[in-house]
């Protein structure tokens, strides 16, 4: 098959006697090494490659270079693939996307005849009138959104992330990016250089430069050897730098790696983007940029047709006519939408002498397609009046390619993202990008220099500013053939029947452009959100600059007023994978955490802990968790409590700090003791609670909610940012395990292995807290009670949790101790009528809300929230948490944020529910209108399905109101 | 209650580290110490030894530490004749095998790196109490709300720079450079210091997050070829019987 190529030195890319096979749309083909899948199909003659995404038209390749949409297709794991950048390998299968039937009879390309019932921003109108139209509309384009297929049996691949710092990061190995990394490199610097594409070189691998007596192939192959020669040097190539963020934050995508690149310099070197010409079915496969000509026969040496036209508005037709000329391949002629310059041009003169013919002044007005519609084979031609075709006389040349050169847009995504402004010149037609920040640059072409020359003395200028020089050497003067143009001011040709596509991506035409301002969206901002133009794969780099024309034109503006839209990253697709990487999730786990797998634990996430939930079979879970409160309540159960706050508060002042932070009242309280302590914020919400131990007159530990500590632990150090007090603040969370032996005989098995505490509840009352051993260990004992019986909570560093669980559960074999988990402790706290911060309170809660105004310590002179509470006492209470009792345990249970009713109305929410074992019935907490708060007050709640229970309003606690469990004698 | 059972109860309670399990379930062998059980070779010495050369991960969360901090802690480290760093985040390697980091203007960490190292880690938290708090010098329970691993060997920085968004190139991340920075998602301390021309990383972690950050330390290190390797390994490195000092 290599007999079609074109004879090197075309065909930079490829391997000539390394044969690959593969498939596409279910044809056997063969490609070469190196061989993308387009330019593989394109060398056995296959252009047809998708259909596009309204119309279903048929589509080629535009740019060769992974820049359009048109070469979407579909991978076995990857749909959207870009077929002009994914290389060919043995065994690939590719599909064609989005088409019904077959891609070369695709039934939906019927929707072009209808073309006109579909109008820019079709969608939105579909909308609004006539009313409910839509609902019937939706169906059938949900059915055809998207393109391409996810394989969700597809087993995930390893996506890694990594950073890389560097002095100077150069975004494109061109020419430009090439010799601007020499010459930093020269400097010292520690340089990376990316490129998007296989290999270095840029358009140094396909360019024609024009310049006979410097070969483009020598030029590329000492500064790639070069580059490639210096330890100061590394490249990535196949490597998308896919934004700019702050403090040259760069990422960086290369296969399946995403790569966090921070830069002390970028330069920018990514080239230009070459624009289409616009004309009635300028998408036909067969019509290319002239850059995708060239790169196909320079990169791949595929010919890519036998007779080929060329439409220009710049000399890179000529060029690209002369390559073809080169290469054996029949031009049939130039239209050239200039006039002829009086002066002549040496191109013209090489071109004719090759034969060819030129028309001047001429445009193109439409594209022919075959029989079939999935190819071109001519083009019809005008002479220009004002800029548009004369319709009158028009002349068909033959043809099975047609070459665009219209002109270039500088690829300004990046140095966009970086801050540059982007400003386009009428006079000259083309685009400059300035205002960069310091620590960015541009170097070659998008900075506006052609002439291969000036490109690479640009680039070692870019270098020599990031470097050293910043500002020193100014601008250079470009030292092109003859101060080319290198853009066609108006390279639009509007047809009566449209079809002149601007976005290939979107299928808009020039009328929807023009109509999206006549619809009043005049801005282009705007116009590009009501037509979605620039809103495709390839982000508008084909389709901004046309955009900008027509709008500016159809609203009396000049290019440069109008401007273009915002390039936002990622510049290229991206998969999620990409910024997933490696698939990790936090876990933090206690010092027991294997004890607790080894006893059956069935775990829970709580914020980023993992906590046994209870102990047992999943299937039983109801009977597991009811039998561990049943055991709490009768004999001794432990649990794991290592994942409440810690947070130590140490100095002079800690005792003030308390008082001030916390609602109740801590100067007073002697060592040895605890309190409960409640945390509001300014607005009186009620953020969280935990109990403060004095262990020392200057010494608080204070414990916090799971999920609180953290924000516990930021406000205390923000308050005392103002106060200044004279203390230090430690949380010390992680430092400690936890555990609290809860139940009648919890003070039995605790007495057979703390030796140096009296813990008779003289010498140890209730909240009491004391410091001693266990197993030579300096522990905490706290006498708390959350679950309502005799308790006590141990405190421990961290690393002897396992021991020590192991210990107590040893000490306890005897008295039939048992593990328990997190639901039996929260059912057993309802039990016992105790909130749960963040549970039973929201963003909204307030302690007279909550029925807690007793830990407020009224008389205090100050507390954070004090003055709110002032004010919300003097108003009537919106809400009540009330206790709620469902008699009959076979009745549904309520589930929290179930809904507490009034006839239909609603009156409050379910916040924490359970069927009491303890209790033989279903209790709760919810919040109600004040007016329903009263004790006894039937309440109707809506649970699942929408059936409705019967509670009653219950005094809380539900077990054990006069605290005689929690104080058992010894 | 049985005598055996009672002898238990009466024991000493010996540390372990967070990653105890993960040694076991990976074959490492275990040897008592003061300090704890921890994991002395995990597949044979000469294997360990040759991973750490290149890359190797070691658990010191036995290691004795500790922390200080308050406007007063650099006087009280002083009462220890202990040499402080020149600044935050900076380390200073004391001949007796300890390091000293400075975490901010007023806070300190002192880690025992070495079997030999002398006490003074434990000294200077063991002397400190509440009674004189005065000074301003308040003790921060290191040895326990964080725990402690190493990176050594040849590729260290490589694989971290895939975790850390620092600049680890040694002429920018230098011997005895401390920096405090997210590892996947997790706070860590970052403490630099080579062992001879090994690049060595400590890397101290919320001690809940040691089983996750020991996952996702090996997963990143299997793509440089690295491995867990025990203290044998690391003492080896540390000793400069590797030669490479």
């Amino acid at each position: 098959m290599s007999d079609s190529r074109l004879p090197p030195p075309f065909g930079l890319q490829i391997e000539r006697n390394r044969l690959v096979h593969f498939s596409f749309d279910g044809h056997a083909f063969t490609g070469l090494e190196g061989d993308t899948i387009a330019s593989a199909l394109a060398a056995n003659d296959q252009w047809l490659l998708s259909r596009s995404f309204k119309y279903h038209r048929p589509r080629g390749f535009l740019t060769l270079a992974g820049q359009d949409a048109n070469t979407l297709v579909q991978l076995p794991a990857n749909p959207n693939a870009l077929a002009d950048v994914v290389l060919i390998t043995e065994g690939l299968e590719a599909l064609p996307q989005n088409f019904s039937g077959t891609l070369k009879r695709d039934r939906s390309a019927l929707l072009g005849r209808f073309a006109r019932f579909l109008p820019v921003a079709f969608y939105y109108k579909a909308f609004f009138r006539p009313r409910g139209i839509w609902q019937l509309w939706a169906r059938f384009f949900r059915k055809r959104a998207g393109l391409g297929v996810i394989d969700q049996s597809f087993d995930p691949e390893r996506f890694t992330q990594t950073y890389r710092h560097c002095d100077v990061l150069i975004v494109g190995g061109g020419p430009a990016g090439l010799a601007s990394s020499l010459e930093a490199a020269a400097a010292g610097a520690d340089v990376l250089l990316v490129d998007e594409n296989a290999a270095l070189g840029g358009s140094l691998n396909y360019a024609e430069f024009g310049d006979p007596s410097a070969p483009e192939g020598s030029r590329r192959e000492t500064l790639i050897s070069a580059v490639e020669a210096s330890e100061y040097i590394e490249t990535f190539t196949g490597a998308v730098c896919n934004g700019w963020f702050a403090d040259n934050w760069v990422p960086v995508i290369q296969g399946k790696t995403l790569i966090k690149v921070r830069a002390q310099k970028v330069i920018f070197c990514t080239g230009s983007l070459e624009q289409p010409a616009i004309f009635r079915n300028n998408d036909l496969p067969g019509i290319f940029l002239s850059s995708a000509v060239l790169r196909l026969m320079h990169l791949y040496g595929v010919p890519p047709g036998h007779h080929g036209a060329i439409v220009c508005g710049n000399w890179e037709g000529y060029r690209a006519a002369l390559a073809l000329c080169r290469a054996g391949i029949s031009v049939v002629g130039i239209v050239d939408f200039r006039p002829r310059p009086q002066a002549g041009h040496p191109l013209i003169d090489q071109v004719m002498d090759c034969g060819l013919p030129i028309w001047f002044d001429h445009g193109v007005d439409q594209a022919i397609a075959s029989n079939d519609q999935n190819h071109v084979v001519g083009i019809d031609i005008g002479a220009l009046d004002c800029g548009a075709v004369d319709r009158g006389n028009l002349s068909r040349l033959h043809c099975d390619f047609v070459v665009m050169a219209a002109g270039f847009v500088p690829t300004y995504q990046l140095a966009a993202q970086a801050g540059g402004r982007l400003t386009y010149d009428d006079a000259s037609a083309v685009f400059s990008i300035d205002q960069l920040p310091d620590n960015c640059g541009l170097g070659g072409s998008v900075n506006g220099f052609w002439n291969i020359e000036d490109v690479i003395e640009d680039g070692v200028r870019a270098a020599k500013e990031a470097l050293w020089e910043k500002g020193a050497s100014g601008g250079l003067e470009s030292r092109g053939l003859d101060n080319e143009r290198i853009n066609f001011p108006w390279p639009i040709f509007a047809h009566p029947r449209g079809k002149e596509f601007v976005d290939f991506d979107e299928d808009l035409q020039i009328a929807d452009i023009v109509n999206a301002t006549r619809d009043g969206y005049e801005h282009i901002q705007l116009v590009k959100r009501y037509s979605t133009a620039g809103m495709g794969p390839s982000q508008g780099r084909h389709s901004a600059l046309t955009v900008a024309r027509l709008v500016a034109d159809a609203t009396g503006k000049s290019v440069a007023e109008t401007g273009v839209t915002t390039a936002r990253p990622p510049f290229a697709a991206e998969q999620l994978a990409h910024t997933g990487g490696r698939g990790f999730f936090l876990a933090r786990r206690s010092a027991m955490h294997h004890r607790h797998l080894e006893l059956g634990a069935v775990m829970l996430q709580a914020g980023a802990w993992l906590r046994p939930a209870f102990y047992g079979v999943p299937s039983e879970r109801r009977a597991c968790i009811e039998a561990e409160m049943r055991h709490v309540r009768r004999a001794v159960g432990l649990i794991d409590v290592s994942t409440l706050g810690g947070i130590e508060i140490r100095g002079p002042d800690a005792a003030e700090f308390l008082n001030r932070i916390y609602t109740g009242g801590f100067k007073k309280q002697p060592v040895g003791k605890a309190r409960y302590a409640l945390l509001i914020n300014e607005a009186g919400v009620v953020l969280d609670d935990g109990v403060a131990c004095r262990l020392h007159a200057d010494h608080y530990y204070v414990t916090a909610t799971t999920g609180g500590v953290d924000s516990v632990y930021r406000s205390m150090l923000k308050w005392n940012a103002q106060w200044r007090l004279q203390l230090d603040i430690a949380n010390v969370t992680s430092a400690y395990c936890a555990m609290n032996i809860a139940g009648p005989d919890a003070r039995a098995v605790l007495s057979r292995v703390v030796q140096d505490i009296a813990l008779d509840e003289a010498a140890f009352p209730y909240m009491g807290v004391r410091t001693g051993h266990l197993g030579g260990v300096p522990i905490r004992l706290i006498r708390v009670g959350f679950v309502g019986e005799l308790g006590f909570e141990l405190h421990a560093p961290q690393q002897f949790g396992e021991a020590l669980w192991d210990r107590l559960m040893l000490a306890g074999k005897d008295a039939n101790i048992r593990p328990f988990g997190v639901e039996a402790q929260r059912g057993l706290r309802l039990e016992k009528g105790h909130i749960i911060v963040g549970q039973d309170t929201d963003a909204m809660s307030n302690p007279f809300q909550i029925q807690m105004d007793w830990a407020l310590a009224r008389k205090k002179p100050f507390f954070v929230g004090h003055r709110t509470l002032q004010e919300l006492e003097k108003q009537p209470l919106d809400r009540v948490l009330v206790g709620f009792e469902i008699e009959d345990i076979q009745q549904p249970i309520p589930l929290e944020s179930h809904l507490v009713l009034d006839g239909e109305g609603m009156i409050g929410r379910v916040t924490s529910c359970i069927a009491s074992p303890t209790l033989n019935s279903i209790i709760g907490l919810a919040y109600v209108d004040a007016d329903y708060a009263e004790l006894g007050r039937s309440l109707t709640i809506k649970v699942e399905g929408g059936a409705r229970v019967s509670a009653k309003v219950v005094p809380t606690p539900f077990y054990d109101p006069k605290n005689r469990r929690q104080v058992m004698e010894s | 209650m049985s005598a055996s059972v009672l002898s238990v109860l009466e024991s000493t309670v010996l540390r372990k580290s967070p990653l105890h399990r993960v040694h076991l379930a990976a074959g490492g062998t275990m040897i008592e110490s003061e300090l704890g059980e921890a994991v002395g070779v995990y597949r044979s010495e000469i294997t360990d030894r040759e991973a750490a050369a290149h890359l190797g991960l070691v658990d010191l969360c036995l290691q004795p530490r500790s922390g200080f901090k308050g406007g007063g802690s650099s006087d009280y480290l002083r009462t220890f004749s202990i040499d402080l760093p020149s600044g935050p985040n900076r380390a200073r390697f004391l001949s007796e095998g300890v390091l000293v980091s400075q975490l901010s203007f007023d806070e300190y960490l002192l880690l025992e790196t070495t079997t030999e190292a002398s006490n003074t880690a434990r000294a200077a938290s063991q002397a400190w109490s509440m009674e004189d708090d005065t000074r301003d010098c308040y003790e921060v329970p290191r040895q326990d709300s964080h725990g402690c691993l190493a990176v050594v060997g040849a590729q260290a920085a490589n694989t971290l720079s895939s975790l850390i968004s620092v600049d680890l190139r040694s002429q920018h991340f230098e011997n005895l450079f401390v920096a405090q920075t997210l590892l996947n998602e997790v706070s860590v301390i970052v403490i630099r210091q080579d062992l001879g021309f090994l690049p060595n990383f400590f890397l101290l972690a919320d001690i809940s997050a040691m089983e996750y950050l020991w996952t996702v330390l090996l997963d990143a290190m299997g793509e440089d070829g690295g491995a867990a390797v025990g203290l044998e390994a690391f003492h080896w490195i540390q000793s400069g019987s590797a030669g490479l000092s």
